[in-house]
């Protein structure tokens, strides 16, 4: 008889529990900030032999947003398949032929009109044979770069870079102190912001900009504040892990990085957080920035 | 109390449920001398991630272990490929980028990822434990921050005992293997005056089957087993080396690339027009002063 009344009240608990906070105690599980749907149907396009024996022709296709005038690159297991160039409201649209059913990783990133490399979004895909999957809703995350990397003390610092047309974004200025400032791009995907640094101290800084209530960043720019101003040049190294400063992360770099993998006193560009070690970590700072 | 207890752990086992956790994918019928493969699962709990490094211990006595399929996983950027060491099966890597899950067709949330798939061969009849010995997971945001997460175990059985031919079906399990690796490149990242880092020879091989197991290096007519990157010192001559790729199943694929010496074609040819000059006006006027 106790032990029926103990079953009971553990399941009255159980359930009072289970309807009312369990979104808080629960891993929630969360859409991608942008609202990526993908889709299958059979595919329209006939391909194949005659007697009525034919089959549909594989695709994949990819949509969503970027920045106007963009071209957007899709790569399939790490080789490139196709370009695009997004329309000037940035909208974009590809179409890729597929000759296996497979379960592919897709990889997409943006390069806006002014050179500026978006960071690389993933898509492993369950790709049915003869069906048309359609991937809707990508959005990447705005571009960012700074007008120098050492900002003489008090000074203003120019962000800019691509998004979508008249969209709100937010801006995070973090390090020894952080601030976070709104803004909105113009009618033709850019944005520039000069902001003035008076009030920050002395100190390695990071920014970043991303979409407001959207939880994908930009990639992250650092700068210093100091006694000089020094401008960003293609020549200045600030992209972490890139010790051939040449803005660009790929396989290069990351065999750097494993050179100098578990041995001491690695050099500073090599070690992404400065903690003296070359490990994993460093490993995932590079993978993060890789733009390929 | 104890009533408490109870009810924390049945609480806690279903909030647990749906946190980040790895797992093994295991078939569920498996015969002595069948050839098989276990996946390794990654569920993120709907985060970003790029980075593992995890260790796997299996039952030794009833399994062995014969590669890895490069194309059953996410993981194509191997800082250390899936190697045997000691009983448990190393391995690490990078996504670039990260990935949060498997998109499927109509679904509304993400699936879990097939990290790596590793072959196997069932040598025994019997149970055993699939475990992770190790394993870090780390977030795609910049600053490598580690994902808590689950490690779940799981059993595996051998049903069926061997019955004839069972050593030869063992012994060549990878005989279905008949490829080698896919032709690869070698690339010479050059070290500039300055820098600590010396010139490296970069290469990395597919193979889609059994996986590649290693790479080696003539040296003097020797096969010595290397890594990429592999460091270059150069010499004052050009040098052609030549690195192989070997498959889990011993098939091999070769790639060759010329080294540049210090002392280029064009300074060589200058050296000796020096030379030949410098012998002339000696003997020019060795002549003229006898």
């Amino acid at each position: 008889m106790c032990n029926t009344k103990f079953i009971i009240q553990s399941f009255f608990i159980f359930w009072i529990a289970l309807a009312t906070p369990l979104s808080i105690l629960a891993f929630d599980i969360v859409l991608p900030p942008e609202n990526v749907s993908v889709s299958a149907v059979v595919g329209s396009t006939a391909i194949g032999g005659g007697g009525g024996d034919y089959s549909f022709r594989t695709t994949v296709s990819f949509s969503g947003f970027a920045y106007p005038g963009a071209i957007v690159h899709i790569w399939r297991n790490g080789l490139p398949v196709t370009t695009t160039i997004a329309d000037v409201g940035g909208v974009f649209t590809a179409d890729l032929y597929e000759q296996y059913s497979t379960n592919s990783i897709y990889t997409l990133y943006a390069i806006d009109e002014e050179s500026r490399r978006s960071l690389l979004l993933n898509y492993p895909i369950v790709v049915t044979n003869g069906y048309y999957t359609s991937v809707s809703g990508v959005r990447f995350p705005p571009t960012i770069s700074t007008d120098r990397v050492e900002v003489k003390f008090s000074d203003s610092i120019t962000i800019s870079g691509y998004a979508l047309p008249d969209k709100e974004v937010e801006v995070l200025i973090y390090g020894q102190q952080s601030e976070t400032f709104l803004g909105t791009t113009e009618s033709n995907g850019t944005y520039k912001f000069i902001y003035s640094l008076a009030g920050f101290q002395r100190g390695d800084y990071n920014v970043r900009i991303n979409y407001k209530n959207d939880k994908r960043n930009s990639k992250v720019v650092k700068f210093t504040i100091s006694n000089i101003n020094i401008p960003s040049t293609e020549s200045v190294n600030n992209i972490p892990g890139d010790c051939n400063a040449d803005q660009i992360i790929n396989i290069v770099d990351f065999s750097v990085l494993a050179f100098w993998y578990g041995k001491d006193n690695p050099p500073r560009c090599v070690d992404t957080n400065n903690d003296n070690i070359i490990n994993l970590v460093d490993f995932s700072i590079l993978a993060f920035y890789w733009t390929g | 109390m104890k009533k408490l207890i109870i009810i924390l752990v049945f609480l806690g086992s279903f909030i647990t449920a749906k946190a980040a956790d790895i797992s093994f994918d295991v078939p569920s019928n498996i015969n002595v001398g069948q050839k098989f493969s276990i996946d390794i699962v990654l569920e993120t709990g709907g985060v970003s991630i790029n980075s593992i490094d995890i260790g796997v211990s299996y039952p030794k006595d009833l399994l062995v272990f014969k590669g890895y399929q490069e194309s059953g996983g996410i993981i194509k950027l191997w800082l250390k490929h899936p190697e045997d060491k000691s009983g448990v099966i190393q391995m690490s890597g990078i996504i670039p980028g990260g990935v949060e899950g498997l998109y499927t067709p109509n679904k509304t949330t993400l699936g879990p990822l097939t990290l790596v798939r590793l072959l196997f061969v069932a040598k025994e009849l019997g149970g055993g434990v699939l475990s992770i010995d190790h394993s870090t997971v780390l977030l795609n945001d910049g600053y490598g921050t580690e994902l808590s997460h689950n490690k779940l175990n799981n059993s595996i059985n051998i049903t069926k005992d061997k019955g004839v031919g069972f050593e030869a079906t063992v012994e060549n399990s990878n005989t279905d293997d008949a490829e080698p690796p896919e032709p690869f490149d070698l690339s010479l990242v050059k070290s500039s005056y300055f820098s600590r880092t010396p010139s490296m020879l970069i290469f990395s091989a597919i193979d889609s089957v059994s996986g590649v197991k290693k790479y080696e290096m003539n040296d003097r007519g020797e096969w010595a087993t290397v890594s990429s990157p592999l460091p270059m010192y150069r010499g004052f001559f050009s040098k052609q080396v030549t690195i192989r790729a070997v498959d889990y199943s011993g098939n091999i694929r070769e790639s060759n690339i010329i080294i540049p010496g210090i002392l280029s074609t064009i300074s060589l040819v200058s050296i000796a027009i020096l030379i030949l000059v410098f012998a002339y006006t000696r003997f020019s006027w060795y002549k003229k002063k006898r």
